[in-house]
């Protein structure tokens, strides 16, 4: 446990101080977001509204947790590798992922309400769309770090990343985009709960299936 | 012999079901009356049956939902025995505005089209005037098939769609089994297995979804509909081919089957508890979710089930052969090439 916080700081502390890769995050978001406002201007309608968002979140991840491995080159690997299990490794980054990805959710959720507009937001529950948001961070951080993991062990892994991810992380994406589009409908908990729930059940699979399964992938 | 008996079963099992499929008829049934909107007063129905023996004793009726006769019909034309017309008198006051049509003879039984006919400008009330209901002779039928409307003789696809998601379901789980075991074992026979099961998988996939799609442009009327279970099935496919992806982008065969192995655990189970939560909350055009007509149980009938589960049991035998075919082929592939053994 005191191993995966101290992962958790290291991962922090890496990513911090790798300034270009930080902004390389947030620059994606904020340019696709632009193009986005380019091409619609402003949007009314919230189930566009909502997709959009999704997916430029969607794609977002996929090009952070697509290197969340390479962080590790030059022999650091083979060091974590004599120095910790690697249920603590995968651990330590899957969180590290969620997190990551839930404040890349808040930022872009901020810039996209400055461009695209807030209209839709008229009946939205403010809490849930910000649980949303977390839960999309979550999932999000920690379906793709495993496949991240995968993907980092063949020769094409920016390629093999979406092709693997995509069809594993449409099951989540879709209650996702449910969830947080009631959310914005304003409906109510007792009716939207099932799907947060839905949402918790699969982000619980993915870390029990990731403690699992990782050293399998570590071993070399 | 008795070792490949499984084989045989699954052949004859296979050659039962498509046998039965092709060759049992419908019950008969009630296609549709037109017009569908009436007003009150005297009105002439368009009656059209499907394998129906229509005649001058058979009776037609108007009833209400839970079959209390609202007007009892006079048949003024009969057209090889399918079609009828008949003159309806309407009362001005109702139990309800949306009425059954029911027809009833001896040799047809009972034959009920729910919400036939919809009368505009009749007032309804609750009063217990009308209380006669229609006795089902129930005619025996022999072996025959439901009819159901919007399906009609398109309810033989069952025996040939849903079996193969039941193929596929087995090719998947004999494939994670493996990639499972490969994970404790590391043996290339494992990994050949798994690899097998995803190849065979993937063509039971391919075939469920060309009988969906041509099934869904006939009574959906399109080719692909937005659905959770079509968003199932579309997972699954992008999943295995995606798993095929991954194991010609790495060389080195020991990784190859690890990483992929891994890959497989994951995907499927994300997969199993995405059909088995999401089609719950969300309706479905499928049978037995928002209120479709449905396979399930009360009305699955046990003649259609005579044929479907042996259906499901063959073309599964059928898969394991396959693979255990092709599972051969790559042993033996093997040998000829590192020469092993």
């Amino acid at each position: 446990m005191v191993s995966i916080i101290k992962l958790i700081r290291k991962e922090m502390v890496l990513e911090l101080k790798n300034k270009a890769a930080l902004g390389s995050m947030l620059l994606y978001a904020v340019a696709s977001i632009y193009i986005s406002y380019l091409c619609f201007r402003r949007i009314t309608d919230v189930p566009t509204w909502n997709a959009l968002f999704w997916i430029i979140i969607l794609f977002a991840s996929f090009n952070v947790a697509g290197r969340s491995f390479d962080k590790e080159g030059n022999g650091r690997e083979i060091y974590l590798f004599t120095l910790l299990s690697p249920e603590g490794i995968i651990i330590g980054k899957m969180v590290f992922n969620a997190l990551l990805m839930m404040v890349l959710g808040f930022f872009s959720l901020l810039v996209f309400v400055l461009l695209l507009g807030g209209q839709v937001w008229q009946q939205a529950d403010w809490g849930m769309v910000s649980l949303a948001v977390l839960m999309g961070g979550a999932g999000f951080g920690l379906i793709l770090t495993l496949i991240a993991g995968i993907a980092f062990k063949t020769d094409n892994h920016m390629g093999l990343m979406a092709i693997l991810g995509f069809p594993v992380i449409l099951p989540y994406l879709l209650t996702l985009v449910r969830f947080s589009k009631n959310s914005l409908d304003g409906i109510d908990w007792s009716v939207n709960y099932p799907y947060f729930l839905t949402l918790l059940l699969l982000d619980g699979v993915v870390l029990v299936l990731g403690y699992i399964l990782f050293p399998y992938l570590w071993r070399d | 012999m008795l070792k490949n008996g499984w084989k045989t079963l699954g052949v004859l099992l296979v050659a039962y079901t498509l046998w039965m499929t092709f060759t049992t008829p419908l019950k008969p049934g009630l296609a549709a009356v037109s017009p569908v909107s009436v007003n009150t007063g005297a009105n002439l129905l368009e009656w059209s049956a499907y394998a129906a023996n229509l005649s001058d004793s058979t009776a037609f009726f108007l009833t209400t939902g839970d079959g209390k006769v609202v007007s009892r019909g006079r048949v003024t034309h009969i057209d090889r025995s399918q079609r009828a017309t008949v003159l309806f008198n309407i009362a001005d006051t109702l139990p309800t505005q949306s009425l059954d049509a029911v027809c009833v003879n001896s040799i047809d039984g009972k034959l009920v089209l729910p919400g036939a006919v919809f009368v505009k400008n009749a007032t309804t009330s609750t009063a217990s005037k009308w209380t006669d209901t229609i006795a089902d002779p129930h005619p025996e039928f022999g072996f025959v098939f439901p009819y159901k409307s919007m399906l009609y003789e398109s309810i033989r696809n069952l025996n040939f769609h849903v079996t193969m998601w039941f193929a596929l379901l087995f090719c998947m789980c004999y494939s994670v089994f493996y990639s499972v075991k490969n994970l404790g074992n590391n043996s290339w026979q494992s990994d050949m297995r798994a690899e097998n099961g995803v190849a065979v998988g993937l063509v039971f996939a391919f075939i469920g979804l060309i009988t969906g799609s041509i099934w869904a442009r006939f009574t959906w009327g399109a080719w692909w509909v937005d659905d959770t279970k079509l968003n199932g099935a579309a997972i699954t496919v992008l999943i295995y081919l995606a798993y095929v992806i991954l194991r010609g982008a790495i060389n080195e065969e020991q990784k190859r089957a690890r990483i992929s192995a891994v890959y497989n655990i994951f995907a499927f189970v994300m997969m199993i508890v995405f059909i088995q939560v999401l089609p719950r909350m969300t309706d479905s055009l499928h049978p037995g979710n928002g209120g479709n007509p449905a396979f399930s149980q009360y009305d699955l009938d046990d003649n259609l089930r005579a044929v479907f589960y042996p259906a499901v049991l063959g073309w599964i035998l059928i898969g394991a052969w396959i693979i255990s075919i092709k599972n051969r082929m790559t042993m033996v592939n093997r040998k000829l090439t590192t020469h092993e053994e």
